[in-house]
């Protein structure tokens, strides 16, 4: 199977990522922080590394303001409802997935929709129009999972700062392949993907918090300390972490985060953008073929279609005929559709590279829609 | 009594004393903290050598560790 479907969760995963899992959970498989035997404080310390690694590719001062989180869905609710209030305002772009589009409406607060421009990207001027007097929040997605657009954090972040808003990045297909400062670029909460670009297993994420941010709970439960009390703990990140921990997948996690620190994020990238390049200059005259996005530079990601087929059956047939796995349908970014014109027609078909794809899978993966298209020709 | 403790607010905060502490050469382990301490609920302590008590204090207060009671002497038995 050639998988190119990264954007959903990069697989496959370093061999030192399945070796680090399995060695914690036979090894010191016990509750993290749950007790004073051996086990559970070498399960705590584990937990407590993979936080220094996350600050460390972060640059994040204090490990304590990461909160580890089962995916980046749960670190965007908590942010979202923790932060906003009914009588709040926020903005949000047209590139953000369900999981922030759907905690924005449960919330009942207004909020307004920062469109792109024509070339697909969100600017500086039109988040800074969508701001309004109660504007508490601005969550911006850094990078699209439907096609390649990356938000300028630095610029959006000034704006942020400027108009007394607090900023959100969606960080989840931009972690361990963009660089994200969140001392430098001004971020107030970052959601991010353990199981995608830095290559832990499914079930990790996160949600670093930073200390000027008035964020309430979203659940409450045990944490392993001032168990007398009968209310949440202030001190982070106790305060949101209710509930055992997944001690392997979270240090397996820190095993992927060395990974992409040893091989460097700015080489991880290269190699990425370099496979989805090759792909789109191959792509890109197949007649009936549409790429989407073309004049962006941008994440791994590249969304097509070919005219008259429906999206899935392109995928199935990718699949069938040729073994390649990609995401086919609106990946759950409807907003990110009608920006492309392809809310009335079922979605995309979307190719997403990771570090562990190759040339020669791109050359199949440009080969397969070749003949694909070449039998549909309207 | 040859050991002093720290007790810190988290599991968290006393791992990261342990490790800030072991940078400088202080040996250090965490502990989950007797009842006889006297401060309510589950807490985690970081277990260390009396001489380093002062020092092991000083770069806790400079990290902006929360503490949460200090015994610089501590029982040998914990």
């Amino acid at each position: 199977m050639i998988y190119l479907d990264n954007a959903a969760t990069t697989f496959k995963k370093p061999e030192r990522v399945y070796k680090k899992f399995m060695s914690i959970w036979r090894e010191m498989g016990a509750n993290a922080g749950r007790g004073g035997h051996r086990l559970s404080l070498k399960a705590a310390e584990q937990i407590f590394i993979a936080r220094e690694k996350i600050s460390e590719i972060f640059s994040i001062k204090n490990p304590e303001n990461i909160v580890f989180t089962p995916n980046t869905t749960t670190a965007l609710n908590m942010a979202i409802k923790g932060v906003l209030k009914p009588y709040d305002h926020a903005v949000i772009t047209t590139i953000e997935h369900n999981s922030v589009l759907r905690p924005i409406v449960k919330t009942g607060c207004e909020y307004t929709v920062a469109e792109a421009d024509l070339k697909g990207e969100i600017t500086e001027e039109s988040i800074k129009r969508a701001i309004k007097k109660n504007t508490k929040l601005i969550v911006v997605n850094h990078a699209s999972n439907v096609c390649k657009s990356v938000c300028d954090l630095e610029k959006i972040s000034a704006a942020a700062k400027k108009h007394g808003c607090l900023l959100l990045v969606d960080a989840a297909q931009s972690a361990g392949v963009l660089d994200i400062n969140v001392l430098k670029n001004n971020i107030d909460l970052l959601a991010f993907a353990g199981h995608k670009s830095l290559l832990g297993p499914m079930g990790t994420g996160g949600l670093y918090i930073s200390e000027n941010v008035g964020c309430d709970t979203l659940i409450e439960g045990g944490s392993g300390g001032d168990s007398l009390s009968l209310t949440q703990p202030d001190n982070m990140p106790e305060r949101f972490t209710a509930g055992t921990q997944n001690t392997p997948a979270i240090a397996a996690l820190a095993e992927g985060v060395n990974f992409v620190l040893s091989h460097g994020i700015k080489n991880i990238f290269m190699h990425e953008n370099l496979l989805l390049k090759s792909f789109e200059e191959k792509i890109k005259n197949i007649k009936n073929t549409v790429v989407y996005t073309k004049d962006l530079e941008g994440v791994n990601v590249l969304s097509i279609n070919i005219k008259g087929r429906d999206c899935v059956e392109v995928g199935e047939e990718l699949e069938k005929s040729f073994n390649i796995a990609v995401r086919c349908g609106y990946h759950c970014a409807p907003l990110c559709h009608r920006m492309l014109g392809t809310y009335d027609m079922g979605g995309t078909v979307r190719f997403s590279f990771g570090f562990f794809n190759n040339l020669k899978q791109v050359d199949r993966a440009a080969y397969a829609i070749m003949k694909i298209a070449e039998k549909y020709v309207i | 009594m040859e050991n002093s403790i720290i007790v810190y607010k988290s599991i968290t905060v006393a791992n990261r004393a342990k490790r800030l502490l072991e940078k400088v050469g202080i040996e250090a382990s965490i502990i989950q903290l007797a009842a006889k301490f006297n401060i309510k609920g589950c807490n985690y302590a970081v277990k260390i050598k009396r001489r380093d008590f002062k020092q092991a204090m000083e770069i806790s207060e400079k990290m902006g560790l929360k503490i949460r009671g200090a015994f610089e002497n501590g029982s040998d038995e914990v």
